[in-house]
């Protein structure tokens, strides 16, 4: 079996990840099944707001930034690691795996504004609706350009 | 008694080994300790001298600690402009009072009675651009005592790098006391600007000045050439004030150059500087040559955030310190960096070295050592050794003869993964102590067979089958870089042992020789690395002044030039069976280790296994105890060994479950005898004194989710 699922990616260090003995429900290759999903759109299309991101960077610092710089969720390399990769496979890792020491551990308004943040950060536009806490719509959210 | 699991010989061995512990707690009662908690006093924030966090009073013991009563709570969030939920300060008690920090980004000082909770004075430091600018405005971890011509005197170091020296009676600048600081408020006395000093031999500063730069009290260190703030406390030894300090993490740092951490000596009767040792040795000095490409001329930090021991009969102090600039590529500073990620034993009277150890060689793993070496007596083998004692977020502890740095037991260099990013550095071996035993053996070698999972012969192939498309290794495995070519293993996977630890610190006791630690496995795959391109992401809102400080861990990095590769999200990570992790968990556990002998003893879970994990149908009704979130504070007194469950790490708040309480262990065998509430979730640490023939029991708290700001809460007998 090729595993397919995918990770935000922490550096074994202080901070690392996977402490609870459960993780996320996505243990098998469901992670994957997003990709080129004909009906999707990127976040090109304005998916979130610049309320929610501010909401997401105050969470940020909150509960990721022990361990975790921002830098590390935007730029032009994760932007080519994540093209044609669906929003909601990050959310469905972040909400399940992180933050560590309390996993699944923030609300999923929590989560999804998180990602809003990180959408803010890679300057991609802002729309008239926030970005939903719901993993099933997520997965209909692409970063834009082809698979690796 | 022992929750580990462990193959059947092994679980032998633990039984013997903790009645090895208990023999030696009956043998050994008669060691000698470090001053600083006698008369019932607690006069370092780690208790003692050797920072053991123990005490011997006995006034609380299991009979009667069901009994105990909150006596005050002294909050925080009056001292800062929101309520604040971390309280990092632990108490002093010298003389009948308690003295702090508030808690808070301020890092105001304060007074407290000890019977009451009464604040008796407080003492702020006037605002400056340079304490803005601090990534660790909260992060102070207490202050110092010392006495002058009988007179009581706390001395502080704040984040914007000031040193104080204040009278413990009324908080007042102590007069005729350091040098005149030309900035509003600061007055004429009792404060040293600690910037001159440490500037001043610094090549990067000294072609500032040459080039017409001029020094600037309120902003301090131009941002092109660094920042450096403190977290820890001074060290108060033999009359001379060891200054620590600390950097921005260097996870969130993306330029190469900073200024180094050099470590300064003051005198404590007059302010006046003494010495520096230098973190990043210069030309001519040990040390020199571990730094390759020239590195030592512009790198910086090696910081020691963690807090100081000290023997005073030796006159040495004892430091840990932290990496270089930038975490997770070394590239632009490939060799061993000394003295980065080391014990530092300093003769306190010159500052000369008088040993070190490297704990782990180029640091890139966020693996700096975050508590000080304990200082204790052990008897190995029937010789009494003075030992220094080295906790660490990976799980291994190090043990040395504190006189001088010979280790007690052999400290074995293993081959490690290298790093595979471009231009990058990894050392090809690591220190690993053959005893004591590490806190947790899958640091080792990683998720061995004895390691995977087999709640059922189905769930333990499924792992195996995950398992089989990594490269395993135990601590030290790099990140790989996002475009690497290996087809034979998608990423690799590494282990480490305990943790952060300086939100749970380890204790000692010095009546056996027997160590307490809070531990935690993580198992995971490592995350990508990709190429800056010489870019990276600055922050706008940098503190100026009537703007607000700067965010911890996020301030926007000093220095010129770009780290050559960063991390990146995006990593294939380890999947789970099911939501099983394929490692056998341990989520939060409390173990002893007989440093006489260096075998581990009992293991106890602190909370309770999460639900979601004990139901799973693959454990058929078994409870693995892994114990619940966040990590274990502890504290030894002569009766007892008292412990919470703590839920603070680092800037994440973890949402308790059940009611917070502090626990009494029996030291023996780690079982709770008797348990009490607390009015939050317990964090960072705990102290204990005796004040007018009571002994009280202040413990740290805070939590937002229990929306309780930082506070102090005492508890003792009605």
């Amino acid at each position: 079996m090729r595993v397919a699922a995918i990770a935000l990616g922490v550096l074994a260090a202080g901070c690392a990840s996977a402490a609870s003995g459960l993780s996320g429900a996505d243990g098998g290759p469901a992670a994957d099944t997003s990709r080129g999903a004909a009906s999707a759109r990127t976040v090109l299309a304005g998916v979130y707001t610049g309320e929610q991101a501010t909401r997401g960077q105050q969470d940020f610092q909150q509960s990721c930034a022990s361990c975790h710089a921002v830098s590390e969720f935007s730029g032009p390399i994760f932007q080519r690691i994540w093209a044609g990769r669906a929003v909601g496979e990050m959310y469905e890792f972040v909400s399940t795996m992180m933050p560590d020491g309390d996993p699944g551990g923030l609300t999923p308004q929590e989560y999804a504004d998180i990602l809003a943040y990180f959408l803010r950060q890679n300057q991609y536009p802002t729309g008239g609706a926030e970005l939903p806490a719901d993993a099933a719509a997520l997965r209909g959210i692409l970063f834009p350009g082809p698979a690796r | 008694m022992t929750t580990l699991r462990f193959p059947p010989r092994a679980a032998s061995i633990v039984l013997f080994l903790v009645a090895l512990a208990a023999t030696a707690l009956a043998s050994t009662a008669s060691a000698q300790r470090l001053p600083g908690t006698e008369n019932g006093e607690w006069r370092y924030p780690n208790g003692d001298a050797g920072a053991t966090r123990s005490s011997p009073l006995t006034q609380i013991d299991a009979s009667n600690f069901a009994d105990l009563q909150v006596a005050w709570t002294w909050r925080s969030d009056n001292f800062n402009s929101t309520p604040y939920y971390f309280f990092r300060s632990t108490p002093i008690y010298v003389d009948g009072k308690l003295y702090s920090l508030a808690g808070g980004t301020r890092r105001q000082v304060v007074s407290i009675d000890p019977a009451t909770g009464e604040t008796l004075w407080t003492f702020r430091e006037p605002e400056t651009i340079r304490f803005l600018r601090s990534p660790r405005q909260a992060y102070g971890k207490g202050v110092a005592y010392g006495e002058l011509n009988g007179r009581g005197v706390i001395y502080f170091t704040s984040p914007g790098f000031f040193l104080w020296a204040l009278d413990a009676e009324t908080g007042r600048p102590l007069e005729d006391w350091g040098e005149p600081v030309p900035l509003e408020g600061f007055g004429q006395t009792g404060v040293v600007d600690l910037l001159p000093d440490l500037l001043a031999d610094w090549g990067p500063w000294r072609e500032y000045v040459a080039a017409g730069g001029t020094y600037d009290p309120n902003y301090g260190i131009p941002r092109e050439l660094g920042m450096i703030t403190s977290s820890a406390p001074p060290i108060v030894v033999n009359g001379v004030i060891v200054v620590l300090n600390s950097h921005q993490p260097g996870y969130g740092q993306t330029r190469i150059e900073n200024v180094p951490g050099d470590i300064m000596g003051f005198d404590a009767a007059t302010g006046e500087f003494l010495w520096k040792f230098h973190v990043i040795p210069r030309p001519g000095e040990f040390g020199h040559d571990t730094w390759e490409n020239d590195a030592w001329a512009w790198s910086g930090n090696v910081g020691q955030w963690a807090g100081a021991s000290a023997d005073p009969e030796l006159g040495i102090v004892y430091l840990v310190t932290n990496a270089s600039t930038i975490q997770s590529y070394v590239g632009h500073r490939p060799g061993h960096n000394l003295f980065g990620g080391s014990v530092l034993a300093l003769d306190v009277r010159t500052g000369e070295r008088r040993w070190h150890f490297q704990i782990h060689h180029s640091d890139q793993w966020n693996y700096d050592l975050p508590y000080p070496p304990m200082l204790l007596d052990l008897n190995v083998d029937g010789r009494r050794i003075p030992a220094a004692v080295q906790n660490t977020k990976q799980g291994l502890v190090f043990a040395f003869d504190r006189r001088t740095g010979e280790p007690i037991w052999p400290i074995v260099e293993r081959p490690v993964i290298q790093t595979e990013v471009p231009g990058n550095y990894t050392s090809p071996t690591q220190p690993y102590p053959s005893l004591p035993e590490p806190l947790d053996p899958i640091i080792l070698d990683g998720i061995t067979d004895e390691f995977v999972i087999d709640y059922t012969p189905e769930v333990r192939e499924r792992a195996l089958e995950i398992l089989r498309e990594f490269r395993l290794g135990g601590l030290y495995v790099p990140p790989l870089p996002y475009d690497h070519m290996h087809t034979e293993f998608i990423n690799q996977v590494g282990c480490q042992g305990a943790g952060n630890v300086v939100s749970h610190p380890p204790t000692v006791d010095p009546e056996t020789g027997i160590l307490y630690a809070s531990h935690r496995r993580t198992c995971s795959a490592t995350g990508y690395m990709g190429p800056t391109n010489g870019v990276d992401v600055d922050d706008p809102t940098y503190a100026t002044v009537d703007q607000g400080g700067a965010t911890p861990n996020e301030t926007p990095t000093t220095g010129r030039t770009v780290v050559a590769w960063a991390p990146v999200a995006g990593a294939p990570r380890l999947p789970t069976v099911d939501g099983l992790t394929v490692w056998k968990p341990i989520n939060n556990h409390l173990s002893s280790v007989d440093l006489n002998t260096g075998r581990r003893g009992w293991s106890q879970p602190v909370g309770e296994t999460p639900d979601e994990l004990r139901n799973h149908p693959a454990l058929g009704g078994r409870d693995p105890r892994t114990g619940g979130s966040g990590f274990s504070i502890q504290m030894v007194t002569g009766s007892l060994l008292m412990q919470a469950q703590a839920f603070s790490e680092g800037t994440q708040q973890i949402r308790h479950d059940g009611t917070p309480t502090l626990e009494a262990r029996d030291k023996r065998t780690g079982e709770i005898v008797a348990s009490v509430e607390l009015p939050a979730p317990a964090q960072y640490g705990m102290m204990t004194y005796m004040h007018q023939g009571k002994q009280y029991i202040v413990v740290q708290v805070g939590s937002i989710h229990a929306n309780h700001p930082g506070a102090l809460v005492a508890l003792t007998l009605p």
